[in-house]
């Protein structure tokens, strides 16, 4: 059904005060950024990415691993792009020579390629070790429950009405209700749906003819939504009116599926997603992360949250965490592809963190546990490249860090996710909208983004 | 200020007992038959209330910013048990100042103005709203509780004999391992610990334990060595590790199907286990014996078989010494669970606390961040050397909180067993934290009742006992089975309207948890309390207002979904199989995505909406070629709606779709009918005429289906294609075009609100 006929209908049936956030009729002009926040479920380990420590034998106490130090694999100074130090590839992350290869081009590649546009923030002291908080406090920048993640903040920011607004794939997403969520990954799928009854050759499981002169499909959606209708009225309960009303606006909103797999086909004639990627391995990130750039492309989302798990290595790290890293930034690369054929790269901010560290020694098991510090990563155009903010110890504990230069200062502040997230909501363009205020967080000053 | 603040918030901690609080004696005895004067109030008690707390709890017992509800509290059924709360806790300034005569009057005038005439009527019906027909929640009940439809017998007893029948009729369906797997999979997604599945984590839950305590946790590779064995090895390997994943849950299994107390939960000796578990721990079983073999190998390949029923959990302890500890493990049901001390971890500055959270929220159905009062905004407080035991504005919730956290000192951040102190590699400095225990009663450290070494044992025992635990329990029940969270205490400026919803929805709770108790704590009476209720069972209301949240359909979940098509259909979807495609329609895999979304976007309408038609082409014509036809029974291929006889035909298999799928008895000349049977003659002479003048239409018009929807293969449960059928069986074309017009309404009646929601 056309909108301009769904408007009609609903008029009619005196509807038009059900319509829900996601209509698009609040959309005044298309947008004109978007975010990307990637979640790598269970709490990574910095040291192994982005912030190494290489055998530093700082914990000989408390670990017989690698002589008690953070990493089983020492620096490596060709592993830097300006002031960005990367972890090297410790054999420990597979017995075999092309996996390890493999991971080491991955994680080269990530940094060498988008370094010239990334901000690393080092040392920031999440406060808990617990998966759920620390989730929460990375992405909406407090401990308690309450505040909206960035992603939902932006979206109801900026693309409210939008029928996918704020697409999650998991992660920490709540909204607090500014914002309709809607979970999309897999590309084949959302091609899938797009057209209900599209069997192949553009036919029908039901007939339809070339021109749609005979459609037995459409006559089938009328009746489901005379049907509706019918079924509205006679609904004797509030709860049973308002789902039954959800889903007739719902379902005749213009959802613009149709347009997504246009895009969705563009990218993936323009991107290999296989050219570093094993084909036995998963490669869910890869499917999130084009539909989540099809939707930008057809304006059909704002933001969205992208998630990956298996970081929660308490045991083998070396050998569970590199080939996710590797997998993640490999994911992340391929988003940046993605959004570069469509012509969003230099449109959209991409945030990439987890839910804290992991101890800066491995346990009985090879494994590490639970540890409050952790990094995060920004991808935006508008960045001069190369730079970190923010620094741990040698030993990999918090230290107060100068707000302008984020270097070690012992008169500054330790950075806090309150600190990066006000940061974000500033860099993104959504300090001071309305939607925020009653969120409020203290960037202590801190000047991330400068 | 502060201080009058914070005696209020004490109050609604410790008679929260009466906000949150049930009690072991819930006879339900305040109607007025334990010789307490009721009736009228108590002049003493009301004048007492209204002194000491009314400023809390509200002139009307609905609480407040300050204090929590009186109605229905876990403690108000009996003057005995709520005078006892209140003797021993209340004022909170002044714990002696309300004792003896005082409590008993001030409970007796509670339990009279408050919670008197509430508790007197069953809770199978609420004022100003009615109830669907027994046949109705019939279906919806065997759907929601066993993924089935009812059998021909189970109806005709529920229409012979209206509610009873329709309570014999759980009485069996709760007997069903579907549902037993439903149990369980409602209380994941609570505790999630199916995050350790080898669906989403290979090893997941055997990863938890560690080598040095179960050096046989991996036994499969020793038993199974080198490449040949890969496949087979991965069969055990996933069935091992899916049965250490969920031996939490199994305990909920276990006492349902054995007709044990649910505190089993949380206070049992034992754990469970499987003949693939038990090699893990080298457990011993309670009651010895072997076991149960299938007929079917579970797993099978080079030249190997296995026949042990992964579903035969028994229960077993873990008696011998783990890497540090002698005599092994002090078991306390879930509470000493690798897979529960794992989803809810520790650290050395958290010492325990997350867990002390989890456990007042899932046992005790306490949110200690609702606690009220003056946290500070940046967390640091006013810096003392102690805050948790020396800073107020902390020691609120920390008194509460910190016993039951120094109760898991014994369990390490990754869920050991190792004893604290001095000497111990597991240090536990005691002297700034509370000692374990539970609202108030500290756990006795030595002594003939000391419970030094198994203090969770003591917890799980004193959870079992704990009023709060019955409400925690119809909590989560109800959430699974409703898919709405119970109303909340409405706040100081609530409506009279929400006032009055959340007293009449906290009666009818309160006597579900009253009866499971009373019945020996058999959660398959809360269930069928739930069940039974009007929450469950409400079709129309006259008091909108009152009502807002009344009515039980839910947005189904990809499983449930995947249930409904097998048992409505006869096989399920394909797409359902791949976990990013569940995940697109609002489920969770309990690692990353915990919560499910029940308001569908319009992406997940549009998934609905595929489905419908996918599996109304793939099950129509199928129907038709069964012996025992599902869908069709009362009509053959070729009915014209035209022909008076097939007519009548047609109409008799409408009504029998629109029951079987929607649950609707229809009349054959109700509007709904009609226009299903208009469909169908639409899109069938709309198809001959079609047919007629096939050469004018671009694709042209053809007599056989499309490839997708002929009848000739079986579909399987998972929805992958099945075996092909002997030739002569196939249907493969519809020159009557009355196959299209049924796959027309079909796909018309799967994509109904009544099909999506339930």
């Amino acid at each position: 059904m056309q909108r301009r006929h769904f408007l009609h209908l609903l008029a009619a049936t005196g509807l038009v005060g059900h319509l829900p956030l996601s209509s698009r009729s609040a959309q005044a002009a298309d947008l004109d950024r978007f975010l990307v926040v990637v979640n790598a479920a269970g709490g990574w380990d910095p040291t192994s990415l982005c912030d190494p420590k290489g055998l530093n034998r700082a914990y000989q106490d408390n670990s017989d691993r690698h002589e008690g130090s953070t990493n089983s694999v020492d620096l490596d100074a060709s592993k830097r792009y300006g002031d960005i130090q990367w972890s090297a590839i410790p054999e420990d992350a597979s017995n075999n020579v092309e996996v390890r290869q493999r991971i080491n081009s991955q994680f080269d590649r990530f940094f060498t390629q988008h370094g010239d546009r990334m901000r690393v923030i080092n040392g920031i002291d999440t406060g808990t070790n617990n998966h759920d908080t620390g989730n929460r406090a990375v992405w909406s920048g407090q401990l308690d429950e309450g505040y909206p993640s960035l992603a939902a903040l932006f979206a109801a920011a900026n693309g409210p009405g939008l029928p996918m607004s704020y697409i999650s794939n998991g992660g920490y997403d709540f909204t607090d209700s500014l914002v309709a969520r809607a979970r999309a990954s897999s590309a084949g799928f959302v091609n899938q749906i797009a057209d209900p009854n599209h069997y192949h050759d553009d036919k029908g499981f039901l007939y339809r003819s070339d021109n749609r002169s005979v459609d037995h499909y459409a006559m089938v959606a009328q009746a489901q939504q005379q049907r509706l209708q019918r079924q509205q009225q006679a609904a004797n309960l509030p709860l049973t009116r308002r789902q039954l009303s959800q889903l007739f606006t719902v379902r005749n909103t213009d959802t613009n599926l149709e347009q997504l797999t246009v895009h969705l086909d563009a990218i993936r004639a323009s991107v290999d997603r296989n050219q570093h990627w094993h084909e036995n391995r998963a490669n869910s990130l890869k499917s999130q992360a084009e539909v989540v750039v099809a939707a930008f492309r057809s304006q059909l989302a704002a933001s969205a949250n992208l998630n990956t798990g298996g970081f929660d290595t308490h045991g083998n790290h070396d050998a569970n965490a590199y080939p996710r890293l590797g997998d993640l930034l490999e994911g992340v690369h391929f988003l940046m592809q993605c959004l570069e054929s469509a012509g969003l790269a230099q449109r959209t901010t991409v945030v990439i963190g987890s839910d804290f560290g992991r101890t800066p020694y491995y346990n009985s098991g090879n494994g590490k546990d639970h540890w409050p510090l952790t990094s995060m990563l920004v991808i935006d155009s508008r960045l001069s490249g190369g730079r970190v903010f923010g620094a741990t110890t040698a030993d990999f504990r918090a230290q107060p860090v100068n707000r302008r230069s984020g270097r070690p200062d012992s008169g500054g502040e330790v950075l806090t996710t309150a600190h990066v997230n006000a940061a974000l909501r500033d860099f993104v363009g959504i300090g001071d909208h309305t939607s925020l205020s009653p969120y409020p967080l203290n960037d202590g000053g801190f000047r991330l983004f400068s | 200020m502060t201080g009058l603040r914070l005696i209020c918030v004490c109050w609604l901690l410790l008679l929260g007992g009466c906000n949150s609080d049930y009690s072991g004696d819930v006879g339900g005895n305040s109607g007025g038959n334990d010789g307490h004067q009721y009736t009228p109030a108590n002049p003493e008690g009301k004048r007492l209330y209204e002194q000491m707390c009314a400023s809390c709890h509200g002139v009307s017992g609905n609480g407040s910013s300050a204090g929590s509800s009186l109605v229905g509290c876990a403690t108000c059924t009996s003057v005995g048990v709520l005078a006892d709360e209140i003797a021993r806790t209340m004022p909170i300034a002044n714990v002696d100042a309300c004792v003896d005569d005082c409590a008993t009057n001030t409970a007796e005038y509670i339990l009279f103005a408050f919670n008197g005439r509430s508790s007197q009527s069953l809770a199978t019906e609420l004022s100003d709203a009615s109830n669907e027909s027994a046949i109705a929640t019939l279906r919806r009940a065997t759907l929601a509780l066993a993924g089935r439809l009812p059998s021909e017998q189970e109806e005709s007893h529920v229409l012979n004999n209206g509610d009873a029948g329709l309570e014999d009729v759980l009485d069996q369906v709760m007997q069903e391992e579907a549902f037993y797997q439903r149990l369980m999979e409602i209380y994941n997604e609570q505790f999630l610990t199916d995050k350790y599945l080898s669906r989403n984590l290979n090893e997941g839950g055997i990863n938890l334990l560690d080598a040095d305590d179960y050096p046989n946790r991996k036994w499969y590779n020793d038993a199974y060595p080198g490449d040949d064995n890969n496949d087979f090895r991965r069969c055990v390997r996933n069935q091992t590790n899916d049965a250490v994943a969920r031996e939490g849950l199994q305990l909920i299994r276990h006492a349902a199907k054995n007709n044990l107390p649910h505190t089993l939960f949380v206070n049992a000796d034992y754990m469970m286990v499987n003949w693939y578990s038990q090699k893990v721990y080298d457990a011993e079983l309670v009651d010895g014996g072997d076991f149960r073999r299938l007929s079917e190998p579970v797993c099978e390949g080079n030249g190997q078989t296995l026949y042990y029923d992964p579903n035969d959990f028994r229960p077993a302890r873990i008696l011998k010494p783990t890497e540090y500890e002698i005599g092994g493990i002090p078991h306390a049901g879930i509470l000493t669970s690798a897979m529960f001390l794992n989803r809810y971890p520790t650290t050395q500055t958290n010492r325990n606390r997350h867990r002390a959270y989890k456990v007042f929220d899932y046992f005790l159905d306490t949110d200690i961040l609702r606690i009220e009062g003056d946290r500070p905004g940046d967390g640091i407080g006013e810096e003392k050397a102690n805050p948790t035991l020396l800073d107020p504005a902390c020691y609120g919730c920390h008194q509460v909180m910190d016993p039951v956290a120094s109760s898991f000192q014994h369990w390490t951040d990754r869920g050991r067993y190792i004893v604290t102190g001095n000497s111990s590699r597991n240090r536990w400095d005691s002297s700034d934290i509370e000692p374990a225990g539970l609202s108030g009663k500290t756990l006795p450290l030595s002594g003939a009742d000391g419970h030094f070494r198994n203090m969770l044992q003591w917890l799980g025992a004193e959870i079992a006992q704990d009023p709060r635990f019955v409400r925690a329990t119809v909590r989560t029940l109800f959430k699974g089975l409703i898919g709405q969270e119970p109303l909340r205490t409405p706040g100081d400026n609530a409506s009279s309207s929400d006032t009055a919803a959340f007293n009449e929805q906290r009666a009818v709770l309160n006597q579900i948890g009253q009866a499971m108790v009373s019945d020996g704590w058999r959660i398959k009476t809360a269930v069928k309390g739930i069940v039974m209720s009007p929450y469950f069972r409400a079709s129309a209301s006259t008091a909108p207002e009152r009502h807002k949240q009344l009515g039980a359909r839910q947005f189904l979940s990809p499983d449930q979904l995947q249930r409904k098509l097998n048992s409505t259909l006869g096989f399920g979807w394909d797409e359902l199989r791949h976990e990013n495609n569940r995940i697109m329609l609002g489920g969770m895999d309990s690692d990353s995505v915990t919560e499910r979304i029940r308001e569908p976007s319009g992406l997940m309408i549009a998934i609905q909406q595929r489905l419908a038609a996918e599996m109304a082409c793939r099950a129509t014509a199928l129907d038709f070629t069964r012996q025992q036809r599902l869908l069709f029974p009362y009509v053959e291929v070729g009915d014209n709606a035209n022909d008076a006889a097939a007519r009548q035909r047609i109409i008799a298999n409408l009504q029998h779709l629109h029951w079987r799928l929607l649950g609707e008895r229809l009349d054959a000349d109700s509007p709904e009918l009609q226009a299903s049977l208009e469909l169908y003659q639409q899109v069938q002479s709309s198809g001959l005429a079609l047919l007629e003048n096939r050469d004018q239409y671009e694709p042209k018009p053809s007599d056989w289906l499309q490839w997708e929807c002929r009848g000739r293969w079986q579909w399987q449960s998972d929805g992958r294609r099945g075996e092909e059928l002997a030739e002569e069986q196939r249907i493969e074309k519809d020159d009557s075009y009355s196959l299209q017009a049924w796959q027309a309404v079909l796909t018309y009646l799967l994509s109904d609100y009544r099909f999506i929601y339930e």
